[in-house]
């Protein structure tokens, strides 16, 4: 769809602005159309986490300072998310994932909102936050499904499925429902947030393009990142609840 | 007038029929520049200023909590030292003591072996006297009982063979070799 603002001044036609939704630059790739706009800001966003990884880790002192301390602040976040929902015991193998979710939707949000994209012009769609398509957040939440099973399996071997009729039998198709809710919350409420708050602040830069748009932008800042956040919690707590021995 | 709207229509078609291609949008209110620069300036200033602040303070925990690890490692290894000096202290009283009772359990053995040899000594004497003791006492006793039985057979024997001529006769014997003169 596209909606278009025409302004009738004097008899002639000023197009003063647009807002696409549901156009995508594709790309063909042995018969499979992609969304080239959310490629190219995946991989500038993970061009950018790299380069801050590689950079806080170059020179390490016994005393952090600068980068360094930067990293390992955000580092003690994020292993104080894992430790939190999966526990003291088996929670370290699994702060890569959490802190690679969390800082992957973290830095595609805030490239997405604080990042003047619209002024690169693209033949088809716009450039984006990745996360406002729901492929993106789609495969997040499998991952996130995948990891919760394999960490499930992994500890337990097949006795990982005797949770499915914990703590009475009667629950089973309850329990079984969850595997497919989880992925689909997961996704759906990060994809309806960045959406929604880009929508909101293309219709009122439409309307107002000077100064009104600020304070629902800033609280897409604070949201997106806020799901950053719930993301990775949720993730991690999945796979504790995967890990974790009878009764808790 | 109806010259100039078909005109308008015509200008209108060609507009939506603008194919686009990669390039640099100028419609700076369309891109939202201003609001995106006001916004990210706002986010630096705070984010400076708390990160700054939250920063600083962590690295200060870190030194000091780096500082006091090295100082209880520092005080750790004094007490090692000091408490592997008591070690070899007590390890050479332990030796003292142990040849001191050694040599006290040496010469106690001796006295005791010597005081049981006076002993059995002693003991052997005693037994040797009462012995001997007994030995005498029971000669006295023997001869004692010999002399009785002997009397009483005399006497028994003089009762039956004693008469008043023999006895005057064995009085005068007596007094015969007595020297005496009657």
């Amino acid at each position: 769809m596209t909606y278009n603002l025409n302004c009738d001044i004097s008899n002639s036609f000023y197009r003063l602005a647009e807002v696409e939704v549901g156009k995508h630059l594709y790309w063909e790739i042995a018969g499979f159309k992609l969304h080239g706009q959310v490629f190219i800001v995946s991989w500038l966003v993970m061009l950018a986490l790299i380069i801050f990884a590689l950079n806080g880790t170059r020179k390490l002192n016994q005393i952090p300072s600068g980068i360094q301390n930067f990293m390992e602040y955000v580092y003690e976040f994020l292993q104080d998310i894992a430790k939190n929902q999966i526990g003291e015991e088996d929670y370290r193998p699994w702060v890569p994932y959490i802190s690679t979710v969390f800082l992957f939707i973290f830095g595609a949000n805030w490239a997405g909102a604080l990042i003047p994209w619209k002024l690169i012009q693209l033949p088809e769609g716009e450039l984006a936050a990745p996360t406002n398509d729901i492929n993106v957040t789609v495969a997040l939440a499998l991952l996130t499904s995948i990891s919760y099973f394999y960490a499930g399996i992994s500890k337990k071997g097949i006795s990982y499925f005797s949770r499915y009729v914990q703590p009475t039998p009667i629950l089973l198709p309850i329990n079984i429902l969850e595997d497919f809710t989880k992925p689909l919350s997961l996704s759906f409420r990060l994809f309806g947030n960045v959406l929604a708050d880009e929508l909101v602040v293309s219709v009122f830069a439409l309307l107002v393009p000077i100064l009104i748009p600020l304070p629902v932008m800033t609280l897409g800042l604070f949201a997106s990142s806020v799901q950053a956040l719930i993301f990775s919690t949720l993730s991690a707590a999945y796979i504790g609840e995967a890990l974790e021995d009878h009764g808790h | 007038m109806d010259i100039i709207s078909g005109f308008y229509n015509t200008i209108n078609l060609a507009e939506l029929s603008n194919a686009k291609t990669f390039g640099f949008n100028p419609n700076i209110l369309e891109a939202n520049v201003l609001n995106i620069a006001i916004l990210l300036s706002g986010v630096i200033y705070l984010g400076r200023n708390f990160l700054t602040s939250a920063l600083e303070s962590r690295q200060q925990k870190v030194t000091e909590a780096i500082q006091e690890a090295e100082e209880r490692l520092q005080q750790a290894n004094v007490k090692l030292l000091d408490a592997e000096k008591q070690l070899t202290q007590a390890q050479t009283v332990i030796e003292q003591i142990k040849k001191e009772a050694e040599k006290t359990a040496r010469t106690v053995k001796e006295t005791i072996l010597a005081q049981g040899k006076l002993d059995i000594e002693r003991l052997t004497n005693n037994g040797k006297s009462s012995i001997e003791k007994a030995e005498l006492q029971i000669k006295k006793q023997i001869q004692q009982h010999i002399t009785d039985l002997a009397i009483k057979k005399v006497s028994a024997q003089m009762e039956t063979f004693m008469t008043d001529n023999l006895q005057v006769k064995v009085i005068d014997t007596n007094i015969a070799s007595l020297g005496g003169k009657i």
